[in-house]
C-alpha cells in the first residue's frame, strides 16, 4: 500500500517506521523532524533507518504534494495531529492521487474532528473518507504498543473503509482479532474518555494521598490493597507529584472545557485538573515548609525531569513547575535525568540559577536535600549510605513514592514521600 | 483682610441683591447661547455649569474673588511643593505621586520624582510577585486574598477605585482577590477569618502614622488568626504583612518585614493618597498598567489645573461655583449623584475629601470666619437615590446643589440580545439623569404635565406641585476607565483646594478627628475597670455604667 504520514511526533515516527517494516510504501513529510527527534525510544530509530536505507521510507516535501507528484493512488494519509499539519492538507485537497484516500487521525483533538476535516476539505470527493484511530502508544514502548497492540479501536463513517483499515492493520493483528469498528464521533469519545478517565484515577488517589498523610497512613499500602479489588485493579493508581506528557494533560483540558459549555456540569474535570496542579506544587511546597520558606541559596537537588521513565519528554513535567518555584525564591538546583540532558540544558538556558549534571551523584554533591520526580528505574534503589552522607540536611523528598522509607530512615535520612509522610514502621 | 472683607466679595454680594436673586435657574435656561456659555470641556471630560444659578456677569466677579484671593499663586506654591499646610508646616504633594517618571519636581533641592518612582518600582515587583504567584504563605500555597486593612483615607480611595473599576481587573492565574476591612468594631474583619484561608492571604497594613488604632486593632487581629494557625512569627510577618506607611521605624517595630516596607511621605494627605503606595491594592487587582493609567489621568488634570488660565480652569470653575452657591447663594448641601453603579462609593470618597478638608471655620492664620465653609456633602448612586432622597431635593423645604455624573458610552461593545438589552438600560439611565437636573431645574406641576398643556391651573394640586430652583452641575465622560476616574478624582481635589483657597483655610490638616480619639482612650479605660464610673458627664457615665453591667448577659434573640 502507498502511505502517506504526516507529522513530526511520535505517533507519526512510529507508524512510518511501522507501516514501512511490514512492507508497504511510505513518504513521510516531515523527515528531518523525524530523523533528530525521539532517538531514546528503544529500537525505533533503528527501525526508521533501515526503512529508509532500503527505500521504503521516502520522504516528500510539502511543495512536492502541491505540484500533484504525491504518490499515485495513495491508500492511506496518516495524520499524527490535525492541527500541525492542516497546511499539508490543504496542499493535498486537489491532488487526483488522493481521491480514494482514507485519512487516518491518530491523535483527534475534538469530537466531530474527523467529520468536520471530510467537509472542511474533501466536500465534493465522494471516495474520500476520513477515519480517526487513537492508537495506545507509549513512550518507551511505543514499537510494542504499534505492532502488538491490546486493541485498536477504529472509528469509520462508511463502511467502504471497513476492508481497507482491516488490511493496513493486518499485520499487527494476527493472534486475536483485536479491530474494533466505531463511528470516528465514537472513537474520538473514546480517546479523550480514556484519558479523562485515567487523569480522574490519578488525581483521586492524590486526594487519598492528602488525607493519609493527615491520617498516619500509608497510602501506598492502601494503593496496593484497593487494587486487590478486580473491579478497580492495579493501573494508574499510584500517587505522586503530579501527571505530565503532552496528551494526557491536553486532552483532559479538552474535555473540561467542552463539559464546561454545559450549565449542569459540576466541574468534576475541572478538580481532576486543579488537584494535578496542586500535585505539582507539593514537593515544592514540602520543601518550603521543611527551610520554613528560607529556600534563598539553598542548592536542592533533583532526580528524574521526564515526565515519565523511558522517555526525553519534559512537556508539562513536574520537574518544570519544581524547579521554576524553586528558582524563583532564590534555591539553586542541580538537577539529573537520564535521558532528557539536552531538553533541559536547552530548558533552562537562561537561569543561571539550575545545573544540568551527567550523573545522579553529581546532583547530590553539596546539596541540602533531593527531590525525586520520575520513577526511573536507576533510583529505586540508591546508595542510601551515599545520600546521607552528601545531603546537608539528610532528607528526601520522594514524588514517586519509590524509595523505601525505613531503609532510609535507617541512614539517617529523612523521609518525604506523597501520602507517606509520617509513616515509620 | 478676610475673604468676606474684600472688595470683590461686597460686588458679589450686591450682584446677588440686583441681578440674581428674584431669578429661578430654570429662566436663566431659556437662552439658546447656554449651554455654549457654561460648559467647559478638557479631554474629552464634559462640565456643564449651566443648570447652575451664574451668569456671565457672575462668572467675572468670582473670577475676580479668586484674583483676590491669590487663587493664582496658591496652584503654583501646590505645584511646587511650598509648605502649604502650614499647621504642619509641610506640602501638599499629591501631585507628585502621579508625575511620569521622566519628570523632576525639585522640593528643598531634592528631586522627589525619584523616591515616588522608587515607590512605584517596588510596587510593580510585589504585584509581579503576588501575580505570577511566587509570594507563598506560610505553608507554601500561592497567595490568593489580599486583604487591605486602613480606614479613611487609607481605604477610601482604594476602595473606590477597585470596585469601580473592577472590570478591569487582571485575570491572574492564581486568581487574586482583594477585600478591604476598616472599621475597628471587628465586624468585617471577622467576615474575613470566617471566609479566607490563612494560609493563602496577605494583609496590608495601611496607616500612614503606623499608631492608627482601628487598624492596628484589626491588624492585631489578623495577627492572631495567621498565628492560631502558624506558630512561626518571623514566618507569619515576612509572607503575610505589607505595611505602607510614614514611619518605617514603627512599621519595623510591629513586625513588618524590611521588605515588605513600602514608604509613605509627610507630605502626602491621607485622603490624597490613593496615589501613592496606599494605592497597593489597586495596583494589585487592576495590574501595574491600569494603576499607570489612572496616575496619568489625574496628572492630565494637574497639568490643566496648574497651567490652565483661571476663566477656562474646570477645577478653578467648580471651584468657585461651589463657593457662589455656598457662601451667596445659602444652598447648605450638595449631593453627589452618579448615575454609574460602578461608581457607588464615589460620594463615600468625596465626603471624606470634601469635609474633612473643608469642614473648618479658621483661616490658616487662626482667625475665626465669618461666612460658610464646607457644605453637607452626601450621595448615592443616583437612579437608586430617585427612590430614596430626591423627594426632599423635588418638594422639602432645603436647597440642595447637585453634581451628576454619568459615562456616555457603556455596555458599548456587547451585541448579544442580553448586551442590547443593557445597552437600553445605559440609555435609559442617561434619560433618568438628564430629566431629574431638568425636573429640579425647572419644576411644576403633575397636573399640567398630566394634562400634556400649558395652560395653568388656577388651583394646582399642593401634593404634585414642584417649585423646582435646584441647581446642578453634569459632568460627563466619555466611558468609565482608569484614565477617566484618575481625572474625575483629580478634578475634585483640586476643586476642594480652590475652595479652601477662597475660604483662607487650611484643607491639608483633620485637627478636628483628635479631640474624639483623646477621650476614647479615656472612655476605654473606664469601661474596662470593673467599678461603676462617675469621671464624665452624667450620661456618659451612665451608659458606660449599663455596658458594663449587661455585656456578659445574654438577650433576647441571644445566638451566642
Amino acid at each position: 500500500m502507498n502511505i502517506i504520514v504526516m507529522g513530526e511526533d511520535l505517533n507519526a515516527k512510529v507508524a512510518a517506521s511501522m507501516l514501512a517494516s511490514v512492507g508497504n510504501q511510505v513518504w513521510v513529510t516531515s523527515e528531518e523532524s523525524l530523523l533528530t527527534q525521539f532517538n531514546s525510544e528503544p529500537g525505533l530509530t533503528e527501525l526508521y533507518q533501515r526503512q529508509k536505507s532500503c527505500g521504503r521510507i521516502v520522504s516528500i516535501a510539502k511543495s512536492e504534494l502541491s505540484e500533484k507528484r504525491a504518490p499515485a493512488e495513495t491508500d492511506f494519509v496518516i495524520i499524527s495531529e490535525t492541527s500541525d499539519v492542516i497546511a499539508e492538507i490543504e496542499c493535498l485537497r486537489d491532488s487526483s492521487c488522493v481521491s480514494k484516500s482514507i485519512f487516518v487521525i491518530l491523535s483527534p483533538s475534538r469530537i466531530g474532528e474527523a467529520i468536520g476535516l471530510k467537509q472542511k476539505f474533501f466536500k465534493d470527493y465522494e471516495e474520500v473518507s476520513v477515519a480517526c484511530i487513537p492508537l495506545l502508544i507509549r513512550e518507551g514502548r511505543a514499537l510494542e504498543d504499534f505492532s502488538r497492540p491490546e486493541n485498536i479501536i477504529a472509528g469509520i463513517d462508511d463502511l467502504k473503509s471497513l476492508a481497507k483499515v482491516e488490511s493496513l492493520f493486518h499485520p499487527f493483528n494476527r493472534v486475536t482479532n483485536v479491530l474494533k469498528f466505531v463511528s470516528t464521533k465514537e472513537a474520538e469519545f473514546t480517546c479523550f474518555a480514556g484519558h479523562a478517565m485515567l487523569a480522574t484515577r490519578l488525581s483521586f488517589m492524590n486526594e487519598m494521598a492528602s488525607l493519609a498523610e493527615r491520617t498516619d497512613v500509608d497510602i501506598d499500602v492502601v494503593r496496593q490493597c484497593i487494587g486487590l479489588d478486580p473491579r478497580i485493579g492495579q493501573e494508574y493508581l499510584y500517587p505522586g507529584c503530579g501527571f505530565g506528557g503532552k496528551a494526557l494533560e491536553q486532552n483532559v483540558k479538552r474535555v473540561a472545557t467542552q463539559l464546561r459549555q454545559r450549565n449542569d456540569d459540576l466541574g468534576l474535570l475541572d478538580i481532576v485538573l486543579r488537584i494535578n496542579d496542586r500535585q505539582k506544587e507539593l514537593l515544592f511546597r514540602k520543601i518550603w515548609k521543611f527551610f520554613n520558606g528560607e529556600l534563598e541559596n539553598k542548592t536542592i537537588a533533583i532526580w528524574g525531569a521526564a515526565f515519565k521513565p523511558g522517555t526525553s519528554n519534559i512537556n508539562d513535567a513536574p520537574c518544570l513547575k519544581l524547579i521554576e518555584l524553586l528558582t524563583a525564591q532564590g534555591a539553586l538546583v542541580k538537577v539529573y535525568d537520564v535521558q532528557a540532558s539536552s531538553k533541559l540544558i536547552d530548558y533552562f538556558k537562561k537561569v543561571d540559577s539550575v545545573s544540568v549534571v551527567d550523573s545522579s551523584l553529581k546532583a547530590i554533591e553539596r546539596a541540602e536535600v533531593l527531590a525525586i520526580c520520575t520513577e526511573w528505574k536507576e533510583f529505586w534503589s540508591p546508595n542510601y549510605k551515599l545520600l546521607a552522607e552528601h545531603l546537608k540536611s539528610k532528607t528526601i523528598f520522594d514524588g514517586r513514592n519509590i524509595l523505601q522509607p525505613q531503609l532510609a530512615e535507617q541512614h539517617g535520612l529523612k523521609y518525604f514521600g506523597i501520602g507517606r509522610n509520617k509513616v515509620t514502621r | 483682610m478676610k475673604i468676606s472683607e474684600s472688595k470683590e466679595w461686597k460686588q458679589l454680594t450686591s450682584h446677588l441683591l440686583e441681578d440674581i436673586q428674584g431669578i429661578k435657574v430654570g429662566e436663566l435656561n431659556d437662552l439658546k447661547s447656554r449651554f455654549e456659555d457654561f460648559s467647559y470641556e478638557f479631554d474629552d471630560l464634559l462640565i456643564d455649569f449651566s443648570k447652575q444659578k451664574v451668569t456671565s456677569k457672575t462668572r467675572e466677579l468670582l473670577l475676580s474673588l479668586a484674583e483676590a484671593a491669590n487663587l493664582k499663586s496658591s496652584i503654583a506654591a501646590l505645584s511646587e511643593g511650598k509648605p502649604i499646610n502650614t499647621t504642619e508646616n509641610r506640602p501638599a504633594l499629591h501631585t507628585a505621586c502621579r508625575l511620569p517618571a521622566s519628570v523632576e519636581l525639585v522640593v528643598d533641592q531634592i528631586d522627589i520624582n525619584l523616591a515616588v518612582q522608587e515607590e512605584i518600582s517596588k510596587i510593580d515587583k510585589m504585584v509581579e510577585k503576588l501575580s505570577n504567584g511566587h509570594w507563598r504563605g506560610y505553608s507554601g500555597k500561592p497567595i490568593r486574598d489580599i486583604v487591605n486593612l486602613g480606614v479613611g483615607g487609607s481605604d477610601l480611595g482604594p476602595l473606590l477605585v477597585c470596585e469601580a473599576l473592577d472590570e478591569f481587573k487582571v485575570d491572574y492565574p492564581n486568581n487574586i482577590r482583594v477585600h478591604f476591612a476598616s472599621t475597628m468594631d471587628g465586624s468585617q474583619i471577622s467576615d474575613i477569618f470566617n471566609t479566607l484561608n490563612p494560609e493563602t492571604t496577605v494583609f496590608v497594613l495601611v496607616s500612614k502614622s503606623f499608631s492608627t488604632i482601628d487598624t492596628l486593632s484589626n491588624a492585631a487581629s489578623a495577627k492572631a488568626w495567621l498565628m492560631s494557625n502558624c506558630p512561626n512569627e518571623a514566618l507569619v510577618d515576612k509572607q503575610h504583612f505589607i505595611g505602607v506607611s510614614v514611619s518605617a521605624e514603627k512599621m519595623g517595630e510591629w513586625g513588618i518585614h524590611p521588605d515588605n516596607q513600602l514608604r509613605l511621605w509627610d507630605w502626602v494627605g491621607g485622603r490624597y493618597s490613593l496615589w501613592s503606595s496606599v494605592g497597593l491594592t489597586i495596583a494589585i487587582k487592576l495590574g501595574m498598567e491600569n494603576f499607570k493609567l489612572l496616575l496619568s489621568g489625574a496628572h492630565s488634570i494637574d497639568k490643566h489645573f496648574f497651567e490652565t488660565e483661571l476663566s477656562q480652569n474646570l477645577p478653578v470653575l467648580m471651584g468657585l461655583i461651589g463657593v457662589w452657591n455656598s457662601n451667596f447663594l445659602g444652598v447648605p448641601a450638595q449631593a453627589i449623584l452618579p448615575y454609574d453603579a460602578r461608581l457607588k462609593y464615589l460620594p463615600n470618597y468625596l465626603m471624606q475629601l470634601e469635609m474633612e478638608s473643608n469642614g473648618k471655620s479658621v483661616t490658616q492664620g487662626g482667625e475665626s470666619i465669618d461666612y460658610d465653609s464646607c457644605p453637607v456633602l452626601w450621595g448615592e448612586v443616583g437612579p437608586n437615590a430617585q427612590h430614596a432622597f430626591y423627594q426632599m431635593m423635588h418638594q422639602g423645604t432645603r436647597k440642595v446643589t447637585s453634581d451628576f455624573i454619568a459615562p456616555i458610552r457603556r455596555f458599548s461593545k456587547e451585541d448579544s440580545e442580553h448586551g442590547k438589552s443593557l445597552q437600553e438600560q445605559h440609555l435609559l439611565t442617561l434619560a433618568n439623569c438628564f430629566a431629574q437636573s431638568r425636573a429640579l431645574m425647572t419644576g411644576g406641576s403633575l397636573d399640567e404635565l398630566a394634562s400634556n398643556s400649558s395652560e395653568k391651573k388656577q388651583f394646582p394640586n399642593p401634593h404634585k406641585f414642584y417649585p423646582g430652583d435646584q441647581t446642578s452641575t453634569t459632568i460627563l465622560i466619555p466611558e468609565l476607565n482608569p484614565y477617566t476616574l484618575g481625572q474625575l478624582i483629580a478634578l475634585y481635589e483640586h476643586k476642594v483646594f480652590v475652595m479652601a483657597t477662597i475660604w483662607g483655610i487650611n484643607p491639608f490638616d483633620q485637627w478636628g478627628v483628635e479631640l474624639g480619639k483623646i477621650m476614647a482612650n479615656e472612655t476605654l479605660s473606664e469601661l474596662k475597670n470593673a467599678a461603676s464610673t462617675e469621671k464624665f458627664d452624667n450620661g456618659t457615665n451612665t451608659l458606660i455604667n449599663l455596658v458594663k453591667e449587661g455585656i456578659g448577659k445574654n438577650g433576647k434573640g441571644s445566638n451566642s
